[in-house]
């Protein structure tokens, strides 16, 4: 059985052993990268399934192209790159709408999550289903958002992303970046407003 | 501090809810599992491929390295002059044999019609040397290997050219054509 506590080896060393042929390797670092590019893709398509197949033709791809990864970023960079590009064409190839989220997918500690505990405070059972209401209106004014807007507000203000990362990430400019994030907090706060307002 | 593109508070808060939304517990263990079944299974596949290119390949490798770049420039250059020494073998004759049969086929066409004259020149003799006609070439009726001459004192050229016929000197030096005349021949 594995020991948690062991040190972790860099994903450095392990992509050295994966170019070098090390399956196991791979494995690890699809471990360790899973959950922050499931969230990424799964916040840009709204939808399980989807979320599931793109990501794991997210990592064949990124096997596949590996001998090809030079360590000129980081590996985690290279990975997002790869699998925002992959989302990004599965979005405009998609037509149909995503179903809304609801906070039914949220996990069980978020209850003591401060952001979640200052907008249900006071506590109370209307206040919970506002929030929930509220929840589903951040996706649906998620979704109305264009694929490269909605991508900066995933990476920006739901996994915490720096500008000039995700414009590593996106190939383009941190200006663009601040640009679209921007644009896209305006769409978002002028559709929230109006159930804020009720 | 909040720059432009901040969201406000409430929205800002919103949005880092949506980070407690995670898949099912066991989600990524299945995940990691699954991958690992379809890379294992891409890999047969392509081993497979590979496997099947490789012995193909090997058996075409006695010859694979002609098509190597720094094979072609030595071939190009091999068939190009192999074609340009056909080109000239069908073009003339080469070997002695060959040289030799086309000779005598020409000596017996020459020799086979009587030459009769045309005209009859006065050969210049301008400060005691002649200037020969182009084409004319000088021979003497002494010397021992001089071809049976016309009775006229001309010999033909290959082109039925005029040739007027020098005597020769004793020392051996170049004749000299202090007089005479040149006569057309024609067959």
């Amino acid at each position: 059985m594995p020991d948690d506590d062991a040190p972790q080896p860099p994903d450095t060393e392990l992509v050295a052993r994966a170019q070098a042929g090390e399956l196991e390797a791979f494995d690890e670092l699809v471990r360790r990268h899973s959950p922050r590019l499931y969230a990424l893709v799964y916040h840009m398509t709204s939808h399980r399934e989807d979320t599931n197949d793109l990501l794991q033709d997210v990592f064949a791809k990124a096997y596949r192209s590996l001998g090809r990864f030079r360590g000129q970023s980081q590996f985690y960079t290279w990975l997002y790159s790869i699998a925002t590009n992959m989302t990004l064409n599965f979005l405009k190839k998609r037509n149909r709408r995503a179903r809304a989220l609801s906070l039914d997918d949220l996990d069980a500690g978020v209850e003591r999550n401060e952001d979640f505990i200052a907008l249900t405070t006071p506590r109370s059972p209307e206040k919970e289903t506002s929030l929930k209401e509220l929840q589903k209106k951040l996706n649906e004014a998620m979704q109305s958002l264009s694929e490269d807007h909605r991508a900066v507000v995933v990476m920006y203000d739901i996994q915490g992303l720096p500008h000039a990362e995700i414009s590593r990430i996106m190939g383009v400019s941190e200006g663009t970046i601040r640009s679209r994030l921007f644009y896209a907090h305006r769409q978002l706060q002028s559709q929230l407003d109006e159930f804020w307002k009720k | 501090m909040n720059t432009p593109s901040d969201p406000s508070p409430e929205l800002a808060a919103l949005l880092r809810l949506k980070r407690h939304e995670h898949p099912p517990e066991g989600y990524f263990d299945e995940f990691a599992h699954a991958f690992r079944e379809r890379q294992r299974s891409e890999l047969l596949r392509v081993s497979a491929w590979r496997l099947f290119t490789d012995r193909v390949g090997t058996s075409l490798l006695e010859w694979r390295f002609l098509l190597q770049p720094r094979w072609l420039v030595p071939i190009g250059a091999a068939y190009a002059l192999l074609m340009t020494s056909l080109f000239f073998r069908q073009a003339k004759p080469t070997s002695p044999g060959e040289l030799a049969q086309a000779r005598g086929r020409a000596t017996a066409t020459a020799t086979a019609a009587p030459l009769r004259p045309i005209a009859v020149l006065p050969l210049p003799a301008a400060s005691g040397r002649a200037t020969l006609p182009r084409g004319a070439v000088p021979v003497s009726t002494n010397a021992p290997d001089a071809p049976t001459a016309p009775s006229n004192g001309l010999r033909r050229t290959p082109g039925d050219a005029l040739v007027p016929v020098l005597p020769s000197t004793p020392d051996g030096s170049s004749p000299q054509a202090d007089h005479g005349k040149i006569i057309i021949l024609v067959r």
